[in-house]
């Protein structure tokens, strides 16, 4: 553990070191690349609000109409037959819409079944398998400005289902 | 499809909230939500400054090309169209990486700088078969060393909270594996 967490400590800064050690050692302008790169970051961050209004919008409406408490005592009925513990019913529910509600959930798991359960196990590798998928699709697709998504939504749930299958099938194998 | 789908989401919270009397809750959540949207979106302007900025240096002082060198395989088949043009592929290279890597927010404006160079190449109004695979990539997570979850067992007095990183990773490769061939197969099935 605190040799992982060394490493993960020092990653950002190294990598940080090594962009601008070298720009330095091949004699290029790392100052103005910055600005000109800043700039375009700006220019992104700004061009996806509007479209994460709309997603976070729609997102909050569902969270606050209680919906999810609702679709979750019949849906938790429908999980434990497939193997998973009740208990990660809002945690499925909530990792596609937003990553701090699932971090709170996940959270919420470790409290009141103990970090070392098997639905907290579960859970914690779902959470390393799955994205919040809506969010990320509002901010890549916002960002060029695209509202034909294709295939995409369709493609992001059959994976995060085999996310979610495979972290159930593997605990149960590896715990 | 994402049309239907946002307004399917809008009319379930709101008819089920109005009929089990959460009418006050959907009103303020739908304010609130917006408004920590822009907050989100201020947060961003930062990291996205900084990663972008790095990652322009990074393109500029050369470390890119080589791990573009490394991944080039990898893009050239899950990317076909990105595979002779270079910004595209660093790009796509620093998403990688950053993904694998666990930095969220050096991913996404990484992400989004190879969207606008997919873009570029299809020049289409409509996502390309390339701008959806990076989607669906990006959506199922593949990182080495899950930190946050690490993080937060050790915090719950967890007695051995990196006991599901094996589990993880076996966990995201098969999800990613999964996201790649559907999104192969439905771009197919799109073509016929």
């Amino acid at each position: 553990m605190s040799i992982l967490s060394g490493i993960s400590s020092i990653i950002i800064p190294i990598y940080i070191l090594l962009i601008v050690g070298l720009a330095l050692f091949r004699k290029v302008e790392g100052y103005s690349a910055f600005v000109e790169g800043a700039k375009e970051g700006l220019q992104s961050a700004i061009g996806v609000l509007p479209y994460l209004c709309a997603m976070l919008f729609a997102i909050g409406l569902l969270r606050a109409s209680g919906i999810l408490e609702g679709i979750g005592s019949i849906l938790g009925k429908g999980l434990e037959l497939i193997g998973i513990p009740s208990q990660l019913t809002m945690f499925v529910l909530v990792r596609p819409l937003s990553g701090s509600a699932a971090l709170g959930e996940l959270s919420n798991i470790y409290a009141t079944s103990g970090p070392d359960s098997t639905a907290a196990r579960i859970a914690s590798v779902m959470m390393g398998s799955t994205e919040t998928i809506f969010y990320t699709m509002a901010v890549y697709m916002g960002a060029v400005n695209i509202k034909n998504h294709r295939h995409a939504l369709p493609a992001s749930l059959l994976s995060m289902l085999a996310g979610i299958i495979s972290a159930v099938w593997l605990c149960r194998l590896f715990f | 499809m994402i049309e239907i789908i946002w307004a399917i989401m809008i009319i379930l919270a709101l008819v089920y909230g109005i009929l089990t009397g959460n009418g006050e809750a959907l009103s303020s959540a739908a304010t609130s939500s917006v408004n920590s949207a822009v907050t989100l979106c201020i947060s961003l302007c930062g990291i996205y400054a900084l990663w972008c900025g790095l990652m322009k240096v990074a393109e500029k002082g050369g470390l890119l090309k080589g791990m573009c060198k490394i991944l080039h395989p990898v893009i050239k088949r899950l990317y076909p169209s990105a595979a002779n043009d270079e910004p595209a592929k660093q790009a796509i290279t620093l998403n990688m990486a950053a993904n694998m890597l666990g930095l969220g927010n050096a991913a996404t404006p990484a992400g989004q700088n190879a969207m606008k160079q997919l873009k570029r190449i299809s020049g289409k109004e409509e996502a390309s078969d390339d701008m959806v695979m990076l989607l669906v990539v990006n959506n199922s997570s593949l990182q080495i060393i899950p930190t946050t979850v690490i993080a937060l067992r050790a915090a719950a007095g967890s007695t051995s909270p990196t006991d599901i990183v094996l589990c993880s990773i076996l966990s995201a490769a098969i999800a990613t594996t999964v996201a790649i061939f559907s999104a192969r197969f439905l771009a197919r099935k799109a073509k016929k």
